[in-house]
């Protein structure tokens, strides 16, 4: 069999050393995988995006995603990440909407505030051969020293991403197009 | 689903199983027994081949060229080379490339694609490679 994966999502206060989110969502046994991967201003998987829009001048909580993989591989290598691979739509919303992203495997506790040190840039499309390096760990997404190659069950690093709406928007309001969160890995 | 078949020189075939399981360690995929743990040298491969019974793709490792074949064969038909290397200077041989590229999204529409690479690394280093959509 190939590997297998899933997409899982950490929530809530950091916890623990090295630090992870209270909620693990899909993390090792667990089987709760996130169903979407809507940015909103509830930290949580449970809330709909409408029942917690973001207004101007706001951001999303930031997301802390991750892949996990099971089953029978040797190794996993030349994995990128892009949040943003299909839509070029969020930049013609608003100049001041943005959507930043990093690849880390440090977990700090979600907010609302303006992350800064989220330095990618993917309010337009980047197609996923171009997105983030991302490395991996058996541990878990916060395992220190992660690899640039996975040869038993493990996880990528957090996939951090944030939609950071400046007071200068002017966008009316609503949901954005489509958009998707790409992950490539090659494996053998 | 894509299954490779690996033939060597002594005549000795071996063929993926749909499970994908090495037959030399559980929990191993069968690509284990070909390259990490081999059952047979690699150097002893001649031909290595992937087909989903519709089609074929064809590695020669005997001269580098590689083929795609739709299954079966129709008279006359021809195997099309998409490359060959060296073979000005006589048939030369290069280190089989075989991995899997997987790209899955997270939207509206999840998906999960699979892509397989094979080719070879040439003796002077150059990854010459087909990619097919599984």
């Amino acid at each position: 069999m190939a590997a297998t994966f899933h997409w899982c999502e950490e929530n809530g206060a950091a916890t623990g050393s090295p630090a992870h989110g209270t909620t693990r969502n899909g993390f090792g046994a667990d089987t709760n995988y996130p169903t979407n991967c809507n940015w909103k201003t509830a930290d949580d998987l449970a809330t709909a995006a409408s029942a917690a829009k973001i207004n101007r001048p706001d951001c999303s909580y930031e997301k802390f995603q991750y892949g996990k993989f099971t089953g029978t591989f040797n190794s996993i290598f030349n994995c990128k990440w892009t949040c943003n691979n299909y839509s070029n739509q969020l930049a013609g919303l608003d100049a001041y909407i943005k959507l930043m992203a990093a690849v880390t495997s440090t977990y700090t506790t979600p907010s609302r505030s303006v992350n800064t040190a989220l330095t990618e840039d993917f309010t337009e499309q980047v197609w996923v051969h171009r997105g983030i390096p991302v490395k991996f760990s058996t541990s878990g997404p916060e395992g220190a020293s992660p690899t640039d190659t996975l040869t038993a069950a493990g996880y990528t690093q957090y996939l951090v991403s944030q939609l950071q709406v400046g007071s200068s928007a002017t966008y009316a309001g609503g949901n954005t197009n489509d958009m998707y969160v790409v992950l490539v890995w090659e494996e053998d | 689903m894509l299954l490779f078949t690996a033939e060597y020189r002594d005549g000795f075939v071996y063929r993926q199983s749909p499970d994908d399981a090495s037959i030399q360690e559980p929990g191993k995929n069968a690509w284990f027994d070909i390259r990490y743990k081999p059952i047979r040298p690699e150097e002893d491969l001649v031909r290595f081949a992937i087909t989903d019974g519709r089609r074929e793709l064809e590695l020669s490792l005997a001269d580098g060229g590689i083929a795609i074949w739709r299954l079966p064969a129709k008279a006359g038909e021809t195997k099309e080379k998409l490359h060959q290397h060296c073979l000005a200077n006589g048939p030369t041989k290069g280190r089989l490339v075989y991995r899997k590229r997987n790209i899955v999204g997270f939207g509206e529409r999840p998906f999960h694609k699979r892509v397989h690479i094979l080719g070879i690394v040439t003796p002077c280093g150059e990854e010459k490679i087909v990619e097919v959509m599984e």
